[in-house]
């Protein structure tokens, strides 16, 4: 017995366990989809929160479970409000332009670039609003989260890092996807606890580097490969080389980016989990490149044989996934985390929804 | 007298957790604290389960006035003393409000989606389609028309195509402000004709070869100009593309098989005029054929004879080719084109044979 007078009770080990089953889930999702289909998909938003509900409650941290508070009829409010305000002006403007422009004038290339802008604007703006949305509805003994940043600041990034990831050809991918991590796990809070991200760049860079060479050098090399065929017209050009030169053209050109891109995502994980701290609380990932793929393959292939329907079993896989790998280090004192103050939205991610941001 | 059960608590201000001892009296649930710090007092009215009992989670209760607090309990025999003393903590099916007001929700959501389609549709694709330049239309026209002749060839005798050419202007010539047409013949065996945006008639060669006089043959002509002449077409193609874009955004885009039935759904739509439209094209094409001092009871004739062949035709359609089926009852229409009667022959009987002859 404790004698302090709020008498806490021994804490459980720092764990996140998500114990969640296939055979559990499958009633739900089998329903969702009945009802889905019964009511043109409007039954989306409910569904959705009915599957979260599960994922959350068979979440356990420090061998309690969490709790999803969300509503269907909020995420369908929100997408209304996303649909009649965002997404039907967008439309109309842009079935006018079409209309009104001719198509190969400057001013609809102007249209075209300003119409884009907004809507990567947009998408980084969905992107935080949903996960204030669903770090609000979520609580741990009654604590809830939460972002405390804005929207349209991490939009404004969000747009200016994808375009100049574009212009870099790549090279300030790193730079983006640590800056977006940073503004979204550095803003998210735990009560009045905010997480803390503190990472170096090189590291990424390093992994990163390596991808984009390699991956270069392959596609040169089927280049080059094609260059000596295409001019090769003797007797060289037999059935058999072009055979081969179309598999060797394949394997240079399309496996490398999804190989790299694992192999560079796995080591970016670990790194953002060795970067994040709250409370002095640290935490590590133990991501590889072979686990990750096993992971994200067999969830393609859920999601593909199931027409999209399975999407609620990728989920939980790949919530078991980051908890099976992630180990957390420290002494948390649970009475050091007071509730949050901060306000939470009333209605639902309607733009994620509309751009169709999976998450969860 | 209730059982006392151990459980857990934390009062929604920290997340500190605290041993507890629960009871479900008949004033309400208490609880209090083993060490005899604190005690609650929480009334049946006020208490709200965060998930329904299960058997793989703790129960988890909430009260209404301090909405943050959480009481876990991980004890069947306490869900019964609970169930016994607030059976409305345990509502199932449709006797939860919640459940009936979104069930509610979902079916106003439905309603409100198709009385947009139905109603309002009508409304704006009227006046929109006056709004539509003339160039697009023409190239919306040129690839509905592509589709519906799919593949047939375009009959192209130079004769035929002169005395088609004689009938239209005959017909026109008398238009002011000039309207823009651009009539061919398809080489199909069905009776049909079809008026598309920007002004495109198709007659089929089966039309052709049902009628029984040039005249007959201008007078469907004339109304396909009457439907030109309304816009129907464009009106038709509108609310076709809007019926579909109010379905994306509401069935969220990317569930193929709601876009397959809207693809078909859209196709059938586009040529299934409304009554009113028939009307209205009727009428125009009375009117331009008295104008060109035609025959008005040609239209007339030209149905008598679909008459009988349609008695046969087992499809509810009016004629066989099941065009016709749309349009206001057979009788209607002779009643309404015999009325009136005189005029000469459009083309000369030289003319005629050429046109019949147009697919050679
Ligand atoms: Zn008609």
């Amino acid at each position: 017995m404790n004698d302090d007078a709020a008498s806490p009770l021994e804490l459980p080990p720092l764990t996140l366990q998500q114990r969640g089953r296939a055979g559990a889930l499958a009633p739900i999702v089998l329903l969702n989809t009945f009802l889905n289909i019964i009511t043109l998909s409007i039954y989306r938003f409910w569904g959705k929160t009915k599957v979260r509900q599960y994922l959350w409650r068979q979440t356990y941290f420090m061998d309690e479970p969490l709790e999803y508070s969300g509503s269907g009829g909020e995420l369908f409010k929100g997408f209304l409000a996303a649909a009649f305000l965002v997404l039907l002006p967008m439309a109309v403007v842009s079935n006018l332009a079409e209309t009104y422009l001719e198509i190969e004038s400057t001013a609809f290339a102007a249209f075209s670039v300003l119409f884009y802008i907004v809507v990567y604007s947009l998408i980084g703006m969905a992107i935080y609003r949903a996960r204030r949305y669903r770090l609000s509805r979520t609580a741990w003994r009654g604590i809830r989260g939460g972002m405390r940043g804005s929207s349209g600041q991490y939009a404004v990034r969000y747009l200016l890092l994808w375009a100049l990831t574009l212009i870099t050809l790549g090279w300030a991918y790193p730079w983006m996807r640590q800056t977006l991590f940073a503004r979204l796990m550095g803003e998210t809070t735990f009560g009045n606890r905010p997480f803390l991200v503190v990472a170096k760049l090189w590291p990424l860079y390093r992994i990163f580097s390596a991808c984009w060479l390699g991956s270069f050098l392959m596609f040169a090399a089927g280049m080059i490969w094609l260059t000596v065929y295409s001019h090769n017209d003797n007797e060289f050009k037999v059935v058999w080389t072009a055979d081969i030169s179309f598999w060797l053209i394949a394997v240079l050109w399309f496996l490398p980016i999804p190989v790299a891109l694992l192999w560079y995502r796995a080591h970016e994980i670990n790194h953002f989990a060795k970067a994040t701290t709250i409370m002095g609380v640290s935490f590590e990932m133990k991501a590889g490149f072979w686990n990750l793929s096993g992971l994200v393959s067999i969830n393609f292939l859920i999601i593909i044989c199931s027409l999209g329907f399975g999407i609620p079993f990728a989920q939980l896989r790949t919530f078991r996934y980051f908890c099976d790998h992630l180990t957390i280090q420290g002494n948390l004192t649970p009475e050091w985390i007071e509730q949050t103050r901060m306000e939470a939205p009333t209605i639902g991610e309607g733009l994620a929804d509309a751009f169709d941001l999976g998450a969860v | 007298m209730a059982g006392a059960y151990d459980g857990s608590y934390s009062d929604g201000r920290t997340a500190a957790m605290h041993e507890v001892v629960a009871q479900a009296r008949g004033d309400g649930l208490h609880i209090n604290s083993k060490t005899g710090d604190f005690e609650e007092h929480w009334r049946y009215g006020d208490v709200r389960a965060i998930d329904p009992p299960r058997s793989d989670i703790p129960f988890r209760l909430t009260s209404q006035t301090m909405p943050d607090a959480r009481l876990s309990v991980n004890s069947a025999e306490f869900v019964a003393d609970l169930r016994h003393q607030a059976p409305q903590l345990f509502l199932t099916g449709l006797a939860q409000p919640t459940l009936r007001r979104n069930i509610a929700l979902i079916i106003l959501a439905l309603c409100a989606l198709g009385l947009l389609l139905w109603q309002g549709m009508p409304h704006l694709s009227a006046p929109l389609a006056h709004l539509v330049p003339a160039q697009w239309a023409q190239n919306i026209g040129e690839t509905y028309r592509s589709r519906i002749i799919s593949g047939a060839p375009v009959c192209n005798d130079a004769s035929g195509t002169a005395a088609l050419a004689v009938m239209t202007r005959r017909l026109t010539n008398s238009l002011s402000p000039p309207l823009n047409v651009d009539v061919i013949v398809a080489d199909k065996a069905q009776v049909n004709a079809f008026a598309l945006p920007g002004g495109h008639i198709v007659i089929m060669r089966g039309l052709l070869e049902k009628a029984g006089s040039s005249d007959e043959v201008a007078a469907i002509l004339a109304h396909e100009i009457g439907h030109v002449s309304h816009r129907h077409p464009l009106q038709m193609g509108i609310h076709v593309a809007g019926i579909g874009m109010m379905v994306d955004l509401f069935t969220g885009e990317g569930s193929s098989l709601m876009e397959m039935a809207g693809e078909v759904g859209g196709l059938l739509l586009l040529l299934n005029y409304s009554r009113d439209m028939e009307r209205e094209a009727d009428a125009y094409g009375r009117k331009l054929m008295g104008t060109a001092g035609l025959s008005t009871g040609a239209m007339a004739r030209f149905f008598a004879r679909l008459k009988p062949e349609g008695k046969k035709g087992g499809n509810g359609a009016e004629n066989g080719g099941g065009y016709f089926s749309s349009h206001p009852p057979l009788e209607e229409r002779i009643d309404a084109a015999t009325k009136l009667e005189t005029g000469q022959s459009v083309l000369n009987n030289a003319d005629w044979m050429a046109l019949k002859n147009i697919c050679g």
